[in-house]
């Protein structure tokens, strides 16, 4: 059900709050991603960016708020995990690959087991997706003999294979050496100019102000600041911000 | 093999060195079958134990924590309490309670032989082990990587079965395959209860010759050959199951 | 729930027992006693092998390599057999007649196995301290026995502590295995009151002490070890 008075937005929190045992991390979440968009989180750690999409596909439980994703009540009790999944394709920042399968299997593996889907559909699929981040080739490669950016190109093929509606990238380069760093941000850039709805947590700055829609400024467990990259990185409005962007930078 | 059987023969006569095991057809068939059914006893309660251990940790899945707490009391009961305790408090014990390891009335072999017992209370015994190898390669499996399953639509049990145990497994393969060598050195327990393993034969010979030094080396050199071939057959099993890039 | 009160009445297995608690403790205490000595002894041939394990040249290190796979390797029950039948019971030295009791037997018996166990921890140990912490010392004029013992040493000791609690919880219970060379320990003596008494009913509760016994001297030295090596955090073994 959605609000018809705001337009549908793909992705809604609002009033999201979570703790750890004492530790509040979410203090009152509100925000939403429209069809398309790309939504960057950015933010000193610790702020909850990656708490927030975490909650997004139901790996963390809320304590209260709504997240809604296309209809789709993450909160729920009854929440159906696997449609949730189906339409929200996360990656990780390490060890997200399988090691004990190779990487066209690791891009396989998801939509026949857990899908059904017929193999042959999804080979010729995989093996397009493995051409499209440009590590064709490499189909029978495994985990250990890839370096981290190819492994990470191998993870967003794995996400994607699954035909999500929304990627969500969780600092992804944060664990690369510099030098493929550049390989990865490439492949998201083609995935957000395809359409897909993204949202990323990253500190890679000239990235966001590149790629994004919008930034959402998060410290110690709230948005404190939202605005398009422009006017986020030239005209910081909260002194908070402007003290983060000073540091990083 | 009868060069080698008159060689033995003249070492004895030469300087006493009496290896009847070797040259004495009987006793060499009896040793031998000793050693197979030592290493029967050792592939019997390895197979034992991996069930054992492989069910506590399917148990200790589930949600129901009585259930896993009895896993828990089982695991560290059996982990540090002796073998041969063990062994005697099933095979004397329970198997006299329960008429398992007695005589019938009028003579009817017991349910379960000495044999079966071993294999029961070894099973036992380091299935505990094996669930506490089971459960540190599961946790060591990283949390992102199970993660990076359940993001892709796999529910818990999936994800434990096509992506956590084959992880979880290869990295327990070492202790796995120490815990095979542990048992292996563990069979000549079963002497205590007359189970005609290498040992107990080699006692037999000794009482008849008192051969005990030339028997006491065959024994001692048997176990150190079956634990050879079996740290052996682990690494060639490690070596299967090697994915390039996985492993410490 | 009265079998339960029955377990405890006179007449039961229980009330039988009783009276023959304090020789079946006593029988324990020469378990207790078995590991701790044949632990010390092994802890002294264990640290030899261990350190001669690092040594430099090959002369020194491949004995010792081979002793360590040889003790580890074998099993404990048959190293029991192999000095209970192969040391005599007594022996001369000078002018004295020195008897080896069983016991004494079983206590170099387990010696055996435990140095090999311990020269493999020792040997683990040392390879964990980096190997600039030579280098350091050497710089310094340390010879290499001073680096071992005054330098390398103390650092080693945290890895190798978990380890060594493991391995005396197992010689504990290992002990147990006296029983079938006839030394006349906790199970040996539990034998004995199982055929004085011969009552069928004795046979659970007797043996379900003598594991009562080990469980209760072992499990908190074993969780002491996890606790230590938790606390300590050392990576996988």
């Amino acid at each position: 059900m959605t609000d018809s008075q705001t337009p549908s937005a793909h992705v809604r929190l609002t009033d999201v709050h979570k703790s750890f045992g004492k530790t509040e991390v979410l203090r009152g979440i509100s925000m939403s991603v429209a069809r398309s968009e790309i939504v960057c989180l950015i933010g000193p750690s610790g702020s909850g960016k990656s708490t927030i999409l975490r909650c997004i596909n139901a790996l963390t439980p809320t304590n209260t708020g709504s997240i809604k994703v296309d209809g789709i009540e993450v909160t729920d009790a009854k929440l159906d995990a696997l449609a949730l999944r189906r339409k929200v394709g996360m990656v990780f920042q390490s060890y997200n690959l399988f090691p004990h399968r190779t990487a066209l299997q690791n891009i396989m593996m998801a939509p026949i087991q857990v899908l059904g889907e017929p193999r042959r559909e999804v080979e010729v699929r995989a093996r397009e997706l493995l051409a499209k981040v440009r590590l064709e080739g490499k189909e029978n490669a495994y985990p250990g003999e890839l370096s981290g950016g190819q492994q990470q190109r191998v993870a967003i093929a794995r996400a994607l294979c699954m035909n999500p509606e929304v990627m969500m990238f969780d600092e992804v380069t944060a664990a690369l050496d510099p030098e493929m760093v550049k390989e990865v941000l490439n492949t998201i850039r083609d995935v957000a100019r395809d359409g897909m709805t993204c949202i990323l947590v990253t500190h890679e700055m000239r990235f966001a102000r590149e790629v994004a829609n919008r930034i959402h400024f998060t410290d110690k467990g709230r948005i404190v600041e939202s605005n398009t990259p422009q006017e986020f990185f030239d005209h910081p409005q909260d002194e908070r911000t402007q003290a983060f962007l000073d540091k990083v930078l | 093999m009868s060069m080698v059987d008159l060689w033995f023969e003249g070492l004895n006569q030469r300087t006493g060195w009496n290896f009847s095991v070797i040259y004495n057809a009987w006793e060499r068939a009896k040793y031998i079958n000793g050693v197979i059914i030592a290493v029967e006893l050792a592939v019997w309660a390895f197979l034992g134990s991996m069930l054992v251990g492989g069910l506590c940790m399917l148990v200790r899945q589930s949600r129901v924590r009585p259930l896993r707490w009895l896993v828990t009391v089982y695991v560290e009961f059996f982990r540090n309490t002796p073998g041969l305790a063990q062994l005697y408090f099933l095979f004397f014990g329970i198997g006299s309670y329960f008429q398992l390891s007695t005589y019938g009335p009028s003579g009817e072999p017991p349910l379960l032989s000495p044999f079966q017992f071993v294999v029961i209370g070894l099973s036992l015994q380091y299935g505990a082990f094996v669930a506490e190898i089971l459960r540190s390669g599961i946790e060591a499996v990283p949390r992102s990587t199970v993660e990076a399953a359940k993001s892709l639509g796999y529910n818990p049990t999936r994800a434990l079965f096509h992506v956590i145990l084959p992880l979880a497994f290869r990295t327990s393969l070492p202790a796995l395959g120490n815990n095979m060598a542990q048992i292996v050195k563990s069979t000549a327990m079963a002497y205590a209860i007359a189970v005609p393993e290498a040992l107990y034969v080699a006692h037999e010979i000794w009482t008849e010759h008192f051969n005990v030094v030339e028997m006491m080396n065959v024994v001692l050199l048997t176990y150190l050959g079956l634990m050879g071939v079996f740290t052996l057959i682990v690494k060639l099993l490690e070596r299967w199951l090697h994915v390039p890039g996985m492993g410490r | 729930m009265s079998a339960l009160t029955d377990v405890f009445a006179p007449g039961s297995a229980f009330a039988t027992l009783l009276p023959w608690l304090p020789l079946v403790i006593k029988g324990f205490g020469l378990n207790l006693l078995i590991s701790a000595l044949s632990m010390v002894l092994g802890l002294l041939l264990g640290v030899l092998l261990g350190g001669m394990q690092m040594a430099q040249t090959g002369v020194i290190r491949w004995p010792a390599r081979f002793l360590t796979l040889f003790f580890r390797n074998s099993p404990w029950l048959v190293i029991m057999f192999y000095v209970m039948f192969l040391l005599p019971f007594e022996i001369h030295l000078a002018s004295f007649l020195v008897r080896i009791p069983d016991w004494i037997k079983a206590v170099l018996a387990l010696t055996i196995p435990v140095g090999g166990y311990v020269s493999e921890i020792v040997r683990g140990g040392l390879k964990s301290v980096p190997t600039t912490q030579w280098e350091a010392a050497g710089a310094l004029a340390f010879g290499p026995v001073s680096t071992l013992l005054k330098i390398i040493l103390p650092q080693a000791v945290r890895q190798m502590l978990p380890p060594t609690m493991n391995l005396y919880c197992s010689v504990v219970m290992a002990t147990s295995l006296a029983n079938i060379v006839g030394v006349q320990e906790v199970m040996t003596i539990t034998q004995t009151i199982l055929s004085t008494e011969t009552r069928p009913g004795l046979i659970l509760p007797a043996y379900g002490l003598t594991l009562v016994l080990f469980f209760a001297y072992v499990f908190p030295i074993s969780l002491l070890a996890r606790r230590l090596e938790r606390v300590w955090q050392f990576g996988a073994h």
